[in-house]
């Protein structure tokens, strides 16, 4: 689970140091620590691997960038870049070296928090180590492990399974519950990058997901369309 | 340009003219000269010798009838002699004749005398029945001139007189459309140079020639104003540098303080009071933060330092992506802001070159002004089409408006007005670096048209 995953913090800065690892603890983190120059990063990397880096750019001396550069030929961990620079290039110089994701200061902390799951979320997948598996949708359950939905019906369980599409899908939507997702972002995630056309398609998923987690499929209670836009998982 | 072409035809015209009427004038006084001399010298002569020969009156015995009024008539007219010769050569009459050529003349002598001088004296002559009156006047006197020519020597002579006239005339007129050319192309120089020095262009001339002193004083404007633009270049890349060295610097702080009232924010559950108090902080960090980076991407913008980095995208995509965002954002009640998404089929095929970072700021704003401005909620619509080569994106409210100065200031430029506008500002910056227009209607309708660059 969550609590297992090693985070290394560099910055330079004390302050906001200490409130990335407020933030982090206050999600759940556990195991993180902190380093103020690149010298003490690459010093903690080598003793103990960290599972994901929070790096900033500017430090007295070599920067996040070189740093991030000269490291990454060496090991393999996933970095996010929390950087005051906002700038284009910078962006595209950060995300450019193989950087996970980029965010520049100041930020929301559960924007942080969110990037920081789904950076480890993407990395993991399929590790079982932190993903959360089970979800309950009014009173059906949905087992992601195993790849179905569980309906109780008045004596026992009944067990849907979902196709390879639909999982994706709902999975997606289980992880943003209560967000919009628009069509496009759906249809991106789940067919690649050359989605176009795929919107019938994604309309005739989204009707067969509708009536696994559905009472009543024809008016939705929790998989909602929103016009123009896309689709929301409600939450409860 | 065309100015100058116009002077060029005037001063052409104007020379070619002045030509003509020289011409014209030189032809009535050479004329009028000609005329006069004729008139009072040759024929002068003519009309004394043919009075005097038709006075002439002999009998039939070698006798001049009325010598007293020829001698008279011979006075009068100036003449240094006179002599009547009878048909077979004799003198008949004198008057005045030097002896030594008082003498009878044969016929050989009188062709001779006839047509050109006699002893020096220039000579005329007069026939009257059958004696011819010679009369004599002073030695240099008159310019006697027995003119023969061959006939078709003649005419060539008129032909060539008359082509070498036109011929002449011609070349007088090529060499001024030339020389006047010549000009043309030296002031055309000149006024391409400062137009180009208008459109803010740098000039440089050659300083040579008779025009050197004008082309120096093009050449020192051009470089005054490049000194000046440079400087004022300088200026404005100090200022832009300097917003976004404050901007900069004041991230990591703001993130301090974004990040402790929200931690606050959360952990105050129970305590209702200093949840709200600490909600106002995050709120207000946020729009700090919004104020700097507005004003530091306006500046740039300003200046031209943002360069646009434009890539093949979806706009519906980006349009979807950032209504979704600001309904999915923390603060936002749904419930308020009842929005009506409407993409054309068009729309929705549409791929353009943009930047999409400024272009997702663009609908941010704009979106995002209605939900700010209108805290009690309202109806927001957005529709997306295309027409001919544009696509066309209108936003429109139903709450409080946007202030009828920054609706003017957005639509027709001029003073900036006093209340906070910087959101729009960027709005139309980027807009116009995309070639394209924006414009308020009442308040209430934001219309965004932008070409589409490449339709396929």
């Amino acid at each position: 689970m969550v609590e297992q995953a090693k985070i290394l913090i560099a910055d330079d800065n004390k302050e906001l140091c200490g409130m990335l690892k407020r933030i982090l603890k206050e999600e759940g983190y556990e195991n993180i620590r902190v380093a103020y120059s690149c010298q003490e990063a690459e010093k903690m990397i080598g003793q103990t691997k960290p599972d994901l880096m929070i790096l900033d750019v500017n430090f007295p001396g070599e920067d996040g960038f070189s740093f991030f550069q000269r490291i990454q030929s060496q090991i393999d961990i996933p970095v996010l870049f929390l950087s005051a620079r906002d700038g284009n290039e910078d962006r595209i110089t950060g995300l450019g070296l193989g950087a996970d994701d980029y965010m520049t200061k100041p930020f929301l902390p559960k924007e942080l928090t969110l990037r920081v799951a789904a950076i480890l979320r993407r990395t993991y997948h399929g590790q079982d180590t932190w993903e959360k598996l089970r979800y309950q949708i009014g009173d059906r359950e949905v087992d992601l492990a195993a790849g179905m939905v569980r309906i109780p019906e008045e004596e026992k369980v009944r067990e849907v399974n979902l196709t390879n599409k639909e999982f994706q899908l709902l999975k997606l939507f289980l992880e943003n519950r209560g967000r919009i997702l628009t069509f496009d972002f759906l249809s991106e995630s789940v067919w690649g990058e050359n989605y176009y056309g795929y919107e019938n398609t994604l309309m005739v998923h989204i009707r067969k997901l509708r009536e696994k987690i559905e009472e009543n499929p024809s008016k939705p209670r929790y998989l909602i369309t929103v016009k123009g836009l896309g689709y929301r998982l409600e939450k409860e | 340009m065309r100015s100058l072409i116009k002077i060029y035809l005037k001063y052409i015209g104007g020379i070619i003219g002045l030509v003509f009427f020289f011409l014209i004038v030189e032809m009535i006084v050479t004329s009028g000269i000609i005329q006069k001399v004729y008139d009072e010298g040759s024929s002068r002569y003519e009309s004394n010798i043919r009075e005097m020969g038709e006075k002439v009156a002999t009998n039939g015995k070698n006798q001049v009838e009325n010598p007293r009024e020829l001698e008279e008539m011979a006075r009068q007219a100036g003449l240094s002699f006179a002599m009547i010769l009878n048909e077979n050569g004799e003198v008949i009459w004198d008057y005045q004749l030097p002896s030594h050529l008082n003498h009878d003349y044969t016929v050989a002598e009188v062709s001779v005398l006839s047509k050109w001088y006699l002893d020096e004296y220039p000579i005329m002559t007069w026939k009257q029945g059958d004696d011819l009156l010679v009369a004599a006047y002073p030695r240099d006197s008159i310019w006697r001139y027995n003119f023969w020519q061959d006939q078709g020597a003649i005419h060539g002579i008129f032909h060539l007189i008359t082509f070498s006239f036109f011929t002449f005339l011609g070349l007088t007129f090529l060499v001024i459309i030339l020389m006047g050319y010549r000009s043309y192309r030296k002031v055309k120089v000149f006024t391409r140079a400062i137009e180009n020095l208008a459109a803010g262009k740098e000039v440089l001339l050659s300083e040579k020639g008779s025009m050197g002193e004008v082309a120096r004083s093009i050449n020192q404007t051009s470089d005054r104003l490049k000194k000046q633009m440079e400087m004022l270049n300088q200026r404005d890349e100090a200022r832009t540098q300097w917003i976004s060295g404050v901007s900069h610097d004041i991230r990591t702080p703001l993130s301090l303080v974004l990040g402790y009232s929200n931690l606050l924010e959360e952990k105050a559950e129970t305590d209702e009071q200093i949840r709200a108090e600490a909600a106002l902080i995050r709120r207000e960090s946020i729009k700090i933060r919004d104020l700097i980076e507005d004003l530091n991407l306006t500046s740039k913008l300003e200046y031209h330092m943002q360069p646009l980095r434009m890539t093949q995208v979806q706009p519906a995509k980006i349009l979807r992506q950032v209504i979704a965002d600001i309904l999915n954002s923390v603060a936002m009640d749904e419930e308020k802001y009842p929005f009506q998404v409407v993409i054309s089929g068009e729309f929705e095929k549409l791929q353009t070159e943009m930047d999409e970072r400024l272009m997702k700021r663009v609908f941010q704003n704009v979106i995002g002004n209605a939900v700010r401005h209108n805290e009690e909620g309202c109806g927001i619509q957005v529709e997306a089409k295309c027409a001919k080569d544009q696509m066309v994106i209108t936003v429109t409210d139903t709450g409080v408006g946007i202030p009828r100065e920054i609706c003017d200031y957005i639509n027709d430029g001029g003073e900036e007005p006093s209340c906070h506008v910087m959101g729009l500002r960027i709005v139309k910056q980027i807009v116009n670096a995309h070639q394209g227009e924006i414009r308020i209607e009442e308040g209430h309708r934001i219309y965004i048209c932008i070409p589409v660059q490449n339709k396929d």
